[in-house]
């Protein structure tokens, strides 16, 4: 390798490694060529990055919503049971039979013993 | 040297070969020829296929008034290798289950792992429980079929068995309805049967709820039908009694009671003859109120009309068998009556003499008529036909006998249906107790038709016994029902009880009746009170009479039936 030929440049790797890189000086345009994929793929990193990022927080919502919802299915079919049992605990303080003896025995309560028909004077 | 290592080392090669070649074989054999075999046992031990129990259907009054519902419960289980003080455990568990406590340490201390403490228990006893945090009590989560108004209705509803199968009334008879389907999940699990968490989990088929039945009964008239009969019986000392209540312009049964009643929350306490609906089921001789139908076929047939005057002497003699009345006639009483006036008074004498009169061929067909000898199709398990002979088989005696209501058995739902077709002016009528079925959503509806099949008597002649029943209670034997202002239709009946050996009949003991409707010419109820064995007092109008007035005062209040004339102040 010629180390005069002034088109060849010595650069550091010459120290580090002991041998030379030879390379072409790039022209202005692929200088812009490189730097334009460059941004190119930072850019596209960056979106990924983004996009991963968004992903992951719908993911993460999705799942709260999720065990939320769980939480709140499992709420409701423990109202839905409690819901059952009032009713019947409702039904059965409410039969004719208890009525009945708390108005007679608790109240003193009596049925009417005759009763009077009224006629209305324009029927 | 060289040669002997060569050969070794292609032995070992050899051998290699062999056994590489045998696993390979024996690979092909597990993973491609028995491919199928090894899939389906593997997924046989992760699939677990569990069963989604359906709702059962409610059981309604007719206006949406739940009978029979079912609410979640808990049944409570110990598995006793887990319990490390067995006496601490029955001590704090005892008086929650309100079990015995040395009982419960029997169970505690078994050699089993499973063990049922309490079936179905309460969501408020579960609670207890839980809140103790005790080892070894675990829990599994059902539903409890229950009767929120207990006793009321409990012959018509019926009951469950411990798996929710229905075992009498309407939960048996209707079990197909309101049982629903049951689904089944699969999941993959572990040999425990835990759901692995990256498992799947298919529904194969969904549940599908029970349907809602909903009844032609109405709770209240229920309620106080049950309260009046229990009132009648305990009154008289009576060993049981019936009630019916009876639309007869489209068959709604509106109440019907069975006393001594029972409560289905708790049936296994209650003798079967108990839970059993003697108002279907039980075949008595109706007695004096089967006139009405002897009644009812001679006027047909023209026979005589109710002004027909007969002498009706006070015995009667046929085939060595004196036909006599319940009372001994005064001396100043006269011996000639009209048609109308021996049923208002109730005389057996006269009424043999209609239905001899009548011929037996003509009585036997005018019972068929009336839907005695046969099931009234009534939508409640256990019904009877009854009890009637084919009048080439009556003897000489039958056809007189059987127009006062003896030597023929019919069941208090015949009655009543029969004495409907009266009230109605005629109309044939079938009783139903299921108005219609409904989905969980409540849209869909399916009806159970009103089985109204059309005229089967005229409706004059039917207009004359409506007239005569309403003299029985304004001047005949049924006064004591009278309600001032209303018109009511009725006819006592007191019946000799047949022996259950079935060689004549039982000393002093005899079934009590009452059958009657209101408004007496354009009738809305029917009425009939059947008492078992009363003590003391007999007749039909001293013992079912009473009865029947409360049941229809508390109608007429309920239903706000305008009085027919103001009674005199």
């Amino acid at each position: 390798m010629d180390s005069n030929n002034p088109n060849f440049k010595r650069d550091f790797a010459t120290v580090t490694y002991g041998f030379d890189i030879i390379y072409r000086m790039p022209s202005k345009a692929q200088k812009k060529q490189q730097q334009r994929r460059l941004r190119l793929i930072v850019s596209m990193y960056l979106l990924s990055g983004c996009f991963a990022l968004i992903g992951l927080h719908f993911g993460i919502q999705t799942q709260s919503i999720n065990h939320k919802m769980n939480l709140i299915k499992k709420d409701m079919r423990k109202m839905k049971r409690e819901n059952e049992s009032l009713e019947y605990a409702v039904l059965n303080e409410t039969r004719l039979e208890k009525i009945d003896n708390i108005a007679r025995n608790q109240l003193n309560m009596i049925p009417p013993k005759k009763i009077h028909y009224i006629t209305p004077k324009n029927p | 040297m060289k040669k002997a290592t060569t050969g070794r080392i292609n032995i070992v090669k050899l051998a290699t070969i062999i056994v590489a070649g045998l696993i390979l074989s024996r690979l092909f054999y597990l993973q491609v020829w028995q491919h199928g075999f090894y899939k389906n046992k593997s997924e046989n031990q992760i699939d677990k296929i569990i069963t989604i129990d359906a709702k059962r259907g409610r059981i309604y009054d007719r206006n949406k008034v739940p009978l029979s519902i079912t609410t979640p419960a808990k049944s409570v289980f110990a598995n006793p290798r887990e319990i490390k003080d067995p006496l601490m455990t029955a001590k704090y568990l005892s008086p929650i289950l309100n079990i015995d406590q040395g009982r419960l340490l029997n169970k505690l201390q078994s050699r089993g792992s499973f063990i049922w403490l309490s079936r179905k228990a309460s969501i408020e006893v579960a609670k207890k429980i839980e809140a103790l945090k005790l080892e070894g009590i675990h829990f599994i989560d059902e539903k409890n079929r229950v009767f929120p108004h207990e006793t009321l209705a409990a012959d018509i509803i019926g009951f469950v068995g411990i798996d929710n199968q229905g075992l009498g009334g309407i939960e048996y008879k209707m079990q197909s309805l309101l049982k629903g389907k049951s689904g089944k999940l699969l999941f993959q699990g572990d040999p425990r049967r835990r759901r692995l968490i990256s498992g799947q989990t298919q529904i194969i088929s969904p549940s599908v709820d029970g349907k809602h039945v909903v009844t032609t009964i109405d709770h209240y008239i229920q309620y106080v039908t049950e309260r009046a009969l229990e009132k009648g019986v305990k009154a008289r000392s009576a060993k049981a009694g019936q009630v019916i209540v009876m639309n007869p312009n489209n068959g709604d049964i509106l109440a019907m009671a069975d006393y001594p009643r029972y409560n289905p929350n708790n049936w296994q306490v209650s003798p079967s003859r108990v839970r059993k609906n003697s108002a279907i089921s039980d075949i008595v001789e109706p007695g004096s109120i089967f006139k009405l139908i002897t009644i009812s076929a001679v006027l047909e047939e023209g026979i005589v009309t109710p002004g027909t005057v007969m002498k009706v002497p006070e015995t009667f003699l046929l085939y060595n068998k004196r036909i006599s009345e319940a009372h001994k006639r005064e001396e100043d009483e006269p011996d000639e009556y009209t048609a109308s006036e021996i049923i208002q008074k109730s005389f057996n004498v006269g009424t043999s003499i209609l239905a001899m009169e009548l011929g037996k061929e003509k009585f036997h067909r005018y019972i068929e008529l009336f839907g005695f000898g046969k099931k009234t199709g009534i939508e409640l398990p256990g019904e009877s036909a009854g009890l009637m002979r084919h009048h080439r088989n009556w003897n000489g005696l039958d056809n007189a006998m059987m127009s006062f209501g003896q030597a023929i058995g019919v069941t208090p739902i015949q009655m009543v249906t029969a004495i409907s077709k009266i009230a109605n002016g005629g109309l044939d009528i079938r009783p139903r107790v299921l108005q219609y079925t409904i989905d969980e959503d409540g849209t869909y509806r399916q009806g159970s038709p009103i089985r109204k099949k059309g005229r089967m008597f005229r409706e004059r002649t039917m207009r004359q016994v409506q007239e005569i029943m309403h003299q029985t209670v304004e001047v005949g034997t049924g006064q004591i029902v009278k309600i001032p202002g209303y018109d009511i239709a009725g006819k006592t009946g007191t019946a000799q009880k047949a022996r259950a050996d079935g060689r004549g009949y039982a000393e002093g003991e005899y079934i009590s009746s009452f059958v009657g409707f209101f408004p007496a010419y354009n009738a809305e109820v029917v009425i009939l009170v059947l008492i078992d064995t009363p003590q003391k007092y007999y007749y039909g109008s001293q013992v079912a009479g009473p009865v029947f007035k409360e049941i229809s005062e508390a109608i007429i209040d309920y239903y706000n039936i305008a009085p027919e004339m103001l009674p005199v102040q």
